[in-house]
C-alpha cells in the first residue's frame, strides 16, 4: 500500500510539472511533427493500409494464440542452427544467464543495441554492478546513457531534446564544440563507437521477431549498430519477450515494412537482420557463440485472459505513443515505467505489480487515438478500461473507493431518496464523500436543483393532462 | 524437485492457453489475393533505382563489362580513402577486369575506405539489397567501411521482400541458412537528434549498386 502511494503520488507530482512545462512541450510537438509528416508520406506504398492491419493483426493472433507450440519449434531450429535457447521466468534468470556468458568470455566490455528487454530487466545496472562496462550503440541511447536518463520513447529515445540540449551534453561530457550541429555530433559519436565494437568481447542485442520455422532472430535499426555489435564480438546474446515468435519467416514480407511505416514513416528500416546462429564453419567471420534467452518476466500473466492477451500482439512501433494526447503533454519519463504511452499503461500493471501501477490507466481520456493507429489493431483503450475496471474491483482499491462508489451508485439508483432531500444536501453528499477523490484540478458538477427523474416525469405526464 | 526455469514457462504457456480467443474481427482474407501494397512499376530495376536514390543511395547501370570498368574507375574518383576491400572471388575478378587494385588482408580492415561485395538479392519494390555471410567476410564488408559498393547482376533482382526469402529458400535448404541475412535500405542513417536525418552513423555513410546486364561477358 505504501509502495503504491509512492508510484502514483510521483506520478501526479511529476505530471503536474511536465504537464505545464512549455518548453517540454515544444521539443515534442516539433518532434512529433515531424514523424507525423513522414508517416503520412509513407502512406502511398500502401494500396490498402487497412488490410495490412488486418492481416497484421492475424498474425499475430495467430502466433500468440500457439505461443507454446511456436517457441518450442523455434527453440528446436535455433539449436539445429548451432545456437544456445536459455529459458527465463523473470529477469533474474535472464541476468544470470547474460553474467555466465560474459564471464566465460572473460570480458569487461559488452556493447548492446537499442532493447526495450534489456531495459525492463535493467540490464545495465546489473552488469556495472559486476564490474563489467556496457556501451549502448545506438545514437539516442548512448546519448541517453551520456545523461544518466532512461529512454524517453520505446523508438525515439532521446525525443525530449533539442539539437542544442545534445550539444550542450556532448560539450559538457565529451569536450565537443557547443554549437556542434546534428551531423557533427552524429560523427562524433561514431568516431568513440568504432573501436568499442571491436575491443568488446559480448554483444547484446534484442528481437523485434524470432521465427518458429528457421529458429531466426530479426532485429530491425537504422544505424547499423545492432550490425557492428554482432560482427567482431565474440559472443551474441539476444534478450527477447516470448511474445516476439512469429510463425513464419514470410510474416515479415509484412511485418517488416510495417515496423517501419507506424515506427518512423520509412518503408523499411535501414539494417533488417536475420541472425541463425553463430559464425558458421565455412564462414569468414562472426560470433563463435551465439545465446538467445527467452523471457517470460510476466508475460504469461497477460497471456491468461484472453482479453490482455491481446496486449502481446504488440510489435513495440511507438506508434500509439505518439498519437496520445496524454503522452504528448506529460512526456515518456512520468510514467515511471520501462514502456510508457498507451501500450505501457495496458501492460505495465500486469508485468510488474497491479496495485502500484494501474494508476496509470486513468491517466486517459480514453480519446481512443491509440487504437485508430495500432497496426495490429489491440484495442487499446477498451484495455485501459478493463484495467480501471480490475483497479476498482480488485482487492487494491481503497477501501474509501469502494464504499464511496457503492454509497454513490445506491443513491443514484435510488434516485427518489436524494430527491426528497432536494440539491443542497446532495451536493454535500457528493462533496463531503466523493469530493475527495475526485481531484483538485477538476470542479464537481452541482446536481441540478431539479433532477432529470422529476424532468422527464413532468415531459411525459404534463400537469394539464 | 525444482522445476527448471524452461519447465516452469512451458508450464504457464500451456496453462494460461487453455481458454482460446477469437480471432480479430476485421479479417478480410478475401482481399488477400491483391495483397496491401501498391502494385509494382513493370520494369524492376527502374523501380528499384527510384528507390534507392529516394534513399539517398546512388545507382549504377552497365550494360557491359567496359562500361562497368568506366563507372567504377569514376566512382572512386570522388573518394578520399581508395584503398578497396574485397573477399569474393567473382567480384575480386570484375574488379580485376575494370582494372581496379584490391586489398585482402582481413587483420587490416580498419583502413578499408570501400567495402566491395556482391550480394544475395536485390529487392525492386523498397530498393534494398539483401546480403549474407555466406558471401566472404559477408558481416564486415557489408557494414563497416565507410562506403558499400555492391555489384549485383540484373538477374538478381526480384519483385519483393517475399521473393527474397523464396530465393533464400531455394538457395540453401533448411536449415542451413546464413548466420546472418541482412536486408539494406539506404545508407545507415539516424534521425535521433531532432529527427534530423544523418548519414553514417554505424555504418556506412554511401551505398553504391552498380547492375551490371547479365549478358555482358569478358568481350562485350
Ligand atoms: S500497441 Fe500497437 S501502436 Fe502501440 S507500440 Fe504496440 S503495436 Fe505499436
Amino acid at each position: 500500500m505504501s509502495a503504491n502511494l509512492q508510484v502514483s503520488d510521483r506520478f501526479d507530482q511529476v505530471t503536474s510539472s511536465k504537464g505545464f512545462d512549455l518548453e517540454h512541450r515544444r521539443k515534442i510537438n516539433f518532434n512529433m511533427g515531424r514523424y507525423h509528416a513522414a508517416v503520412q508520406a509513407g502512406q502511398k506504398d500502401y494500396r490498402d493500409p487497412e488490410l495490412a492491419r488486418d492481416q497484421a493483426a492475424y498474425l499475430k493472433w495467430q502466433a500468440v494464440e500457439s505461443l507454446e507450440k511456436h517457441l518450442l519449434r523455434f527453440e528446436s531450429a535455433c539449436r539445429t542452427n548451432g545456437a544456445k535457447v536459455v529459458w527465463a521466468a523473470d529477469a533474474n534468470d535472464a541476468l544470470e544467464a547474460v553474467l555466465e556468458v560474459v564471464r566465460r568470455h572473460k570480458t569487461r566490455l559488452v556493447v548492446k543495441s537499442k532493447s526495450m528487454a534489456t531495459e525492463e530487466i535493467h540490464l545495465n545496472d546489473f552488469l556495472e554492478k559486476n564490474g563489467v562496462e556496457v556501451v549502448e550503440t545506438d545514437l539516442g541511447e548512448y546519448i541517453q546513457q551520456l545523461d544518466g536518463e532512461p529512454p524517453y520513447h520505446i523508438v525515439t529515445p532521446a525525443m525530449h531534446k533539442s539539437k542544442e540540449d545534445v550539444a550542450a551534453l556532448f560539450h559538457r561530457k565529451l569536450g565537443t564544440d557547443p554549437n556542434a550541429s546534428p551531423e557533427a555530433l552524429t560523427n562524433h559519436a561514431r568516431a568513440l563507437l568504432r573501436d568499442r565494437y571491436v575491443e568488446a568481447g559480448v554483444g547484446i542485442t534484442g528481437a523485434n521477431f524470432l521465427l518458429a520455422d528457421t529458429g531466426g532472430v530479426c532485429v530491425t535499426e537504422n544505424e547499423g549498430n545492432a550490425r557492428m555489435s554482432t560482427t567482431f564480438t565474440k559472443a551474441h546474446v539476444v534478450i527477447a519477450g516470448i511474445e516476439k515468435v512469429l510463425g513464419s519467416m514470410d510474416d515479415l514480407d509484412l511485418l517488416w515494412p510495417l515496423l517501419a511505416a507506424k515506427g518512423t514513416g520509412q518503408q523499411m528500416t535501414a539494417y533488417n537482420t536475420i541472425f541463425h546462429g553463430p559464425r558458421r564453419e565455412n564462414e569468414s567471420d562472426g560470433p563463435q557463440e551465439m545465446v538467445v534467452i527467452l523471457l517470460d518476466n510476466g508475460r504469461t500473466r497477460l497471456l491468461e485472459d484472453p482479453q490482455t492477451r491481446q496486449a502481446l500482439h504488440c510489435i513495440r512501433c511507438g506508434a500509439c505513443l505518439n498519437a496520445c494526447p496524454v503522452y504528448k503533454n506529460i512526456g515518456g519519463h512520468s510514467y515511471g515505467a520501462t514502456y510508457s504511452g498507451p501500450i505501457g499503461k495496458v501492460i505495465t500493471p500486469h508485468l510488474q505489480d497491479f496495485d502500484q501501477y494501474q494508476h496509470l490507466s486513468q491517466a486517459s481520456s480514453l480519446c481512443g487515438s491509440c487504437t485508430e493507429v495500432c497496426p495490429v489493431r489491440i484495442p487499446l483503450h477498451q484495455m485501459i478500461l478493463q484495467n480501471r475496471h480490475q483497479a476498482a474491483m480488485g482487492p487494491g482499491a481503497s477501501k474509501a473507493q469502494h464504499w464511496v462508489w457503492k454509497a454513490w451508485s445506491r443513491a443514484m439508483l435510488h434516485r427518489p431518496l436524494l430527491d426528497i432531500v432536494g440539491p443542497r444536501t446532495k451536493s454535500w453528499f457528493m462533496g463531503r464523500f466523493v469530493g475527495s477523490l475526485w481531484g483538485s484540478r477538476r470542479t464537481l458538477p452541482a446536481p441540478a436543483p431539479r433532477s432529470f427523474r422529476s424532468l422527464w416525469r413532468q415531459r411525459t405526464n404534463p400537469p394539464n393532462r | 524437485m525444482a522445476l527448471s526455469s524452461r519447465e516452469t514457462v512451458i508450464q504457464r504457456l500451456r496453462k494460461a492457453l487453455i481458454h482460446p480467443s477469437d480471432p480479430p474481427l476485421r479479417v478480410r482474407p478475401e482481399q488477400a489475393a491483391e495483397g496491401p501494397f501498391e502494385p509494382l512499376e513493370e520494369d524492376l530495376a527502374l523501380a528499384f533505382a527510384k528507390r534507392l536514390l529516394q534513399l539517398k543511395g546512388q545507382f549504377v547501370y552497365a550494360e557491359t563489362q567496359a562500361e562497368l570498368a568506366t563507372y567504377l574507375t569514376k566512382a572512386l574518383e570522388g573518394v578520399d580513402n581508395r584503398h578497396l576491400f574485397c573477399l569474393e572471388p567473382e567480384i575480386q575478378d570484375l574488379l580485376r577486369k575494370s582494372g581496379l587494385p584490391y586489398r585482402v588482408d582481413t587483420e587490416r580492415m580498419e583502413e578499408a575506405g570501400v567495402g566491395v561485395t556482391g550480394c544475395e538479392a536485390l529487392i525492386a519494390w523498397s530498393g534494398s539489397v539483401m546480403v549474407s555471410s555466406a558471401q566472404a567476410y559477408g558481416r564486415t564488408l557489408t557494414v563497416y567501411p565507410p562506403i558499400h559498393w555492391v555489384v549485383a547482376r540484373s538477374s538478381q533482382l526480384v519483385p519483393r521482400l517475399k521473393d527474397a526469402f523464396g530465393l533464400l529458400r531455394q538457395r540453401y535448404s533448411d536449415q542451413n541458412y546464413p548466420s546472418m541475412v541482412s536486408t539494406i535500405t539506404g545508407p545507415s542513417r539516424t534521425a535521433d537528434i531532432e529527427k534530423t536525418l544523418v548519414l553514417g552513423a554505424h555504418g556506412p555513410r554511401e551505398l553504391w549498386v552498380f547492375l551490371l546486364e547479365d549478358e555482358a561477358n569478358d568481350n562485350s
